[in-house]
């Protein structure tokens, strides 16, 4: 047996030195005999192997990335302890990979910081366009005190449970105001925890209302839009909207003194039911406030003229809060002054 | 304080030298010319072709471990301590996790306070600020740790953490910085979230869909090396650009999600928790609930860390398909701008 393969050897070593290649029926012989290639490495001196092949891949990086799992491949076959492969290929991955594109036809790739999805704002469009305009008839006034660049607070009166006036807000400055800015409503907690509701309005630009999120859209020059009137808004008699309760705790006040940003009052004044008597015009309302929809309008949206507090109020009154507290209830003052003009001219 | 800068680290060791991050750490520490010396500690050797890694056996859920250390930091005297030795994912093994992990830090932290490194560089994650409905959308590093309730895993890293900013106070000698990665991503991680997003379907819950971050594997390295580099001092959030919705980041990956009822959703997740059908815990659920998303300024700041990838990039690049970054909608401020030409 030993004497057959040293012929072999000496027959591959004869063929390899006069052709340079075995011929078709040695071939077989030629590639499982491991021991015909020691001769043919042991030319080279050690640890030379050739000429560098230059790598096709850009940087370093990538290079170490491609050796790294041809490692890891290697590895997993030789041990039952790693383990083998950590991205299995997934069953149907054709399908899948249609299902992506589907997924992805109505999907915004980029939403801004806080969630906003410009696709989701286009395709609502439409209805809240059916809804600003014929439904509720909004007209809206003074957009010309939106200040074009730069950061401000609007202050608004609540009106109703879900937050319409804060979507027609949001819906009438994006599509009448020239720049066609977007007003960012902030929502209180319990709006922005609920399923669906608080999804769909963030979507549409709400922030959940924290002093945090408010400071980083003013800083990034947003307009806010901030209800301080709250939930307790439901307390309202819905035939006198000019009753507004207590504005929250002056968090958009500290807000203003700490950004630097002006504020603006707005006025958001359903229409006055006067022709109707109030008992009747209570129970339209209830009824509305139950199937959590408005009654109809036309509402009148008054944007006022900016106020600058830090100009108002110096630096070494800032820490007082009843100060604070006092200048929410002087823009509150302003805000339903705002809305007994707006009722007193409609009638 | 010691204000006078710190020479540049010569001697590095690092703990957890067989996690993900911990050995990319290592391969790149041991490319670096200035890096004299890397003491590898961890259960086994650490798969790197290079003379400057010595790896020294430390199994930190031993109770020895400490000693063990202190032996180690006494021998070959590094300046820097990296502190890697956490789980890349959520174990049924909850007391072995806590004596690793906790107890671990506890080895590290005393070892350190007796031989005094210059610095120590702790490996952490955004999963500490847990997901609550009450929270700021983005959570800057002073935010309260609150961690999820009942989970081991979170809560472990939350003492660990809490450990070390209490050794930070006592020790201000020392430069202590710990790194808060979002979920980390890429090609070469294995963890809790490439595990998670590896299956075909995946669940939502139906009605909320949170905003999601992730680091891309490489700009963990990066803001690794810098900390290292630059003796930062302090906690650094390090994520990537940029955040996507949850069912937008499935619909990317192409994953179908399965929207289900909270309730449901955490029967179904218990049962194949404890038939192990599935690597995360139904603790981890609030996590589908609301935005845990940490806020990048301070690390930009004072480490200097400028994240390369965006989220798609990142995800693209788990799946292993390169893409270029996606250009993202214009703010407000320049609308005056294109508005007047």
């Amino acid at each position: 047996m030993s004497n057959s393969k040293h012929e072999k050897h000496s027959k591959a070593d004869a063929q390899s030195k006069g052709t340079g290649t075995p011929d078709g029926e040695n071939a077989a012989d030629w590639e499982d005999d491991d021991s015909y290639f020691l001769g043919a490495e042991a030319a080279l001196p050690p640890g030379e192997y050739g000429q560098t092949i230059p790598s096709h891949l850009p940087d370093p990086i990538a290079q170490a990335r491609v050796l790294r799992e041809l490692q890891r491949r290697v590895r997993s076959t030789l041990s039952p302890a790693f383990p083998v492969e950590v991205k299995r290929p997934l069953p149907g991955a054709a399908l899948l990979a249609s299902y992506r594109h589907f997924a992805l036809r109505s999907r915004s790739l980029a939403v801004d910081e806080f969630g906003r999805d410009p696709n989701y704002c286009e395709m609502t469009k439409p209805a809240l366009d059916l809804l600003y305009r014929r439904w509720l008839r909004v007209k809206l006034q003074g957009l010309e005190n939106l200040p074009a660049d730069g950061g401000a607070i609007l202050v608004c009166n609540h009106t109703g449970s879900l937050p319409y006036d804060a979507t027609m807000l949001m819906h009438g400055v994006a599509t009448e105001h020239p720049l066609h800015l977007q007003v960012r409503p902030l929502l209180e907690d319990r709006l922005a925890r609920k399923a669906f509701l608080g999804v769909g309005l963030r979507k549409l630009g709400a922030v959940r209302a924290c002093q945090e999120n408010a400071t980083r859209l003013l800083d990034n020059g947003s307009l806010v839009a901030v209800f301080p009137e709250g939930r307790r808004a439901l307390l309202k008699e819905p035939t006198s909207p000019q009753n507004l309760q207590r504005f929250g705790r002056g968090g958009f006040i500290r807000l203003a003194l700490k950004t630097g940003a002006p504020i603006l009052p707005v006025a958001i004044v359903p229409r006055p039911t006067r022709w109707l008597p109030d008992s009747a015009a209570r129970r339209i309302h209830a009824t509305a406030r139950l199937a959590l929809f408005p009654t109809p309008g036309p509402w009148t949206i008054q944007i006022g003229k900016p106020i600058d507090l830090s100009a108002k109020l110096p630096e070494s009154d800032r820490e007082e809060r009843v100060l604070v507290a006092d200048e929410a209830q002087q823009i509150r003052l302003q805000i339903v002054e705002m809305i007994n003009e707006v009722l007193s001219s409609s009638t | 304080m010691s204000d006078a800068p710190k020479p540049y680290p010569a001697v590095v060791a690092l703990t957890g030298a067989c996690t993900d991050l911990g050995l990319e750490t290592l391969r790149r520490l041991s490319d670096d010319p200035n890096i004299k010396k890397l003491i590898a500690l961890d259960v086994s050797a650490p798969d790197v072709l290079s003379d400057k890694v010595e790896f020294v056996h430390l199994d930190l859920s031993q109770p020895g471990a400490g000693m063990r250390i202190a032996d180690v930091l006494n021998e070959y005297k590094p300046d820097t301590f990296v502190h890697a030795a956490f789980l890349s994912a959520p174990t049924h093994e909850g007391a072995w996790a806590h004596e690793l992990e906790d107890i671990g830090t506890m080895h590290v932290l005393d070892a350190c306070a007796r031989h005094q490194p210059q610095r120590l560089v702790l490996f952490s994650t955004t999963l500490v600020y847990g997901a609550k409905p009450d929270q700021p959308t983005y959570l800057s590093e002073d935010s309260k740790l609150g961690g999820v309730t009942k989970s081991r895993f979170i809560n472990d890293r939350i003492r660990a953490e809490e450990q070390v900013m209490r050794f930070a106070r006592n020790h201000k000698n020392i430069d202590v910085c710990s790194l808060r990665f979002a979920k980390v991503l890429g090609p070469n991680s294995d963890n809790i979230f490439t595990r998670f997003l590896s299956r075909p379907v995946a669940p939502t819950l139906a009605g909320f869909d949170p905003l999601m971050q992730c680091v891309h594997e490489d700009d963990a390295i990066r803001a690794i090396l810098l900390a290292i580099r630059k003796s930062a001092r302090g906690t650094f959030n390090i994520v990537g650009k940029d955040v996507l919705p949850y069912t937008t980041l499935l619909a990317l990956l192409g994953r179908l999600p399965l929207p289900l009822p909270k309730p449901v959703a955490t029967l179904i997740g218990k049962a194949m928790w404890a038939t192990k059908l599935s690597e995360v815990p139904t603790t981890m659920i609030d996590h589908l609930q609301y935005s845990c998303v940490a806020d990048e300024s301070k690390a930009r700041k004072i480490l200097g860390f400028e994240a390369k990838y965006d989220i798609r990039q990142t995800l693209a690049e788990f799946l292993g398909m390169p893409m270029e970054p996606t250009p993202l909608p214009k703010p407000t401020t320049t609308r005056l701008a294109t508005w007047m030409n």
